[in-house]
């Protein structure tokens, strides 16, 4: 896989804080946007976009690519996703290893896969196709999960492991995604980060979830949790310079105070980075 | 690498996986777990301790309503009010009838008009199927491509006038409504006032909307078809005369030069040989 930049510690953006980062944009190394949220023809948030391009580096992560689908692929879709990245030259792209239709019908939900050395050699082969229709890198999230299916022969990590690999892709490690599917799953976290391939990982996101009692769900709609931060901790030193993004898609609080949680990220990125070992 | 000519084929997608989605996103789109669906959920998802596999199964059922819903609302804000908790049952009656078709929320709302044409028979009936319409026509403008604004003093030059294709803007929807939804804050009774109306997208991305002459109104129904000067007002005059105007020349510069200050029109550009 292509080398990938450190981009650093970046944000979300999202329409609350237009105003706000154009006012006073503060420092934050760079924004991600949700890609399917600017394939359009025209209008204001097109608008917008242009006016952050200015300031920021902008990486579009989508949610409908539906890599994981029994369909075939979108090219309506991808056309529109390759016009975005061009116009935003960003170093990668990403969007989730799962799936969201079948058929001409969207769940626009992340739905999770079975994990089977099939449908590995079967998405693998799509994120090929269209890395290389789009001509740059992909990387493919985990996305958090309620569900195991009776067919699955393999754990998550091993089936995102092999996928990357077999792709030669790039991984947009969740950690609040793995904390969650470990809680629903009743698996180790600390093995899921200790087992995924190091130099594939190339961003974090971390976002705050829900504990519903007896289960976890992935909200973003939440501050990070303490046992999030505690495992971002934990991988910093097993990946080493991972761009991070702190996502929040719910309740979404001022500026100000994302931007507190994104300095506490650094703040513990350096902590651990300056840690004797 | 395989291209859209389809030359190297991809490969099929493995059966368990074809049948665990048509499966599941049968078992997750609906309003309550069917109990069939909720048995045959041991065959593909396993339980636990914690949960079993159709509790693991409700969590998705859960989560995909409120998502659709508040999606519905950002678009339909007038209908949700009218409505009230009734809101949450026509989305689900029309989400039901006709699931989401297309990888962007933005466009969930686009049959919903069509759909309350059909199915709503309520007593406010055509209240409810304008105010669907005028709301859908606020959304689409929300994404719509931006057009090229006209020069209003080029309108100056009688050889740019009559030899130019007009046609309306992309950002502007005529509209004819029998309610005063354009002044309608939900607080009090819709009043009965047939209005012609511009739904639009001004030059700063705002969405606005203007009540506007017949005269102007028949304009811009007119230029949804692509037309020069002359034949516009060839066609435009009878109706006006039939509906009791006797339009003089000074209406058309008068409707025109509104047409184009607000940016409700535009120039079919001919392509350079």
């Amino acid at each position: 896989m292509k080398e990938t930049p450190y981009l650093g510690f970046g944000i979300g953006l999202r329409p609350k804080h237009y105003a706000d980062l154009l006012k006073n944009p503060p420092k934050v190394d760079w924004l991600e946007i949700i890609s399917e949220n600017f394939m359009l023809d025209g209008g204001r948030s097109m608008s917008y976009l242009e006016q952050f391009q200015e300031r920021y580096k902008i990486i579009p992560h989508g949610v409908s690519l539906s890599i994981g689908s029994s369909n075939s692929l979108d090219w309506t879709y991808l056309k529109k996703l390759k016009k975005l990245v061009a116009q935003l030259d960003p170093p990668w792209f990403s969007d989730h290893l799962c799936w969201n239709h079948y058929g001409k019908k969207y769940l626009h939900n992340l739905m999770p896969l079975p994990y089977t050395s099939e449908i590995i050699d079967y998405v693998a082969e799509r994120i090929r196709v269209v890395q290389d229709y789009i001509e740059r890198p992909m990387l493919i999230e985990n996305v958090s999960s309620y569900v195991e299916f009776t067919g699955s022969t393999m754990p998550e990590w091993t089936f995102l492991s092999e996928v990357s690999e077999k792709a030669d892709c790039g991984i947009l490690l969740d950690i609040n995604n793995i904390y969650v599917s470990a809680k629903n799953h009743h698996f180790d976290p600390m093995l899921y980060l200790r087992s995924v391939p190091k130099q594939r990982v190339r961003q974090y996101h971390i976002a705050g979830h829900d504990d519903q009692g007896s289960y976890i769900l992935d909200s973003h709609d939440h501050a990070i949790r303490d046992e999030v931060w505690a495992l971002y901790t934990e991988a910093i030193p097993l990946f080493g310079d991972v761009s991070l993004m702190i996502e929040r898609d719910e309740h979404i609080p001022s500026l100000s105070d994302l931007l507190k949680e994104l300095n506490y990220a650094k703040a513990l990125w350096k902590n651990t980075v300056a840690a004797p070992a | 690498m395989q291209k859209r000519s389809g030359k190297t084929q991809l490969l099929p997608p493995p059966d368990f996986l074809r049948d665990v989605q048509i499966w599941m996103q049968d078992a997750v789109s609906v309003i309550e777990l069917d109990p069939k669906k909720a048995l045959e959920s041991r065959k593909y998802l396993t339980g636990s301790d914690h949960l079993e596999s159709d509790e693991r199964l409700q969590i998705y059922i859960n989560d995909y309503w409120p998502r659709i819903v508040e999606s519905l609302a950002e678009d339909f804000p007038k209908l949700k009010k009218l409505w009230g908790d009734d809101f949450i049952d026509w989305v689900q009656a029309y989400l039901t009838e006709m699931p989401a078709d297309s990888h962007s929320l933005f466009n969930l709302g686009k049959r919903f008009p069509a759909f309350l044409k059909r199915r709503y028979k309520e007593k406010n009936r055509a209240l409810v199927l304008e105010i669907a319409n005028y709301e859908w026509a606020h959304a689409q403008l929300y994404f719509v491509k931006n057009s090229k604004a006209l020069n209003l003093e080029k309108l100056n030059d009688p050889d740019y006038l009559m030899q130019s294709h007009f046609r309306l803007a992309p950002t502007a929807i005529p509209l004819y409504l029998q309610h005063d939804l354009i002044n309608w804050n939900n607080q009090k009774q819709v009043q009965s006032i047939p209005t012609y109306a511009v739904v639009f997208r001004d030059a700063q991305f705002h969405i606005l909307a203007q009540s506007v002459e017949f005269g102007l109104y028949t304009l811009l129904n007119l230029l949804k078809k692509p037309m020069k000067v002359p034949a516009l007002i060839e066609a435009a005059t009878p109706l006006l005369v039939s509906a009791g105007f006797n339009p003089e020349p000074l209406d058309y510069q008068k409707w025109f030069q509104t047409a184009v200050q607000n940016g409700w029109m535009t120039q079919t550009y001919q392509r350079r040989k």
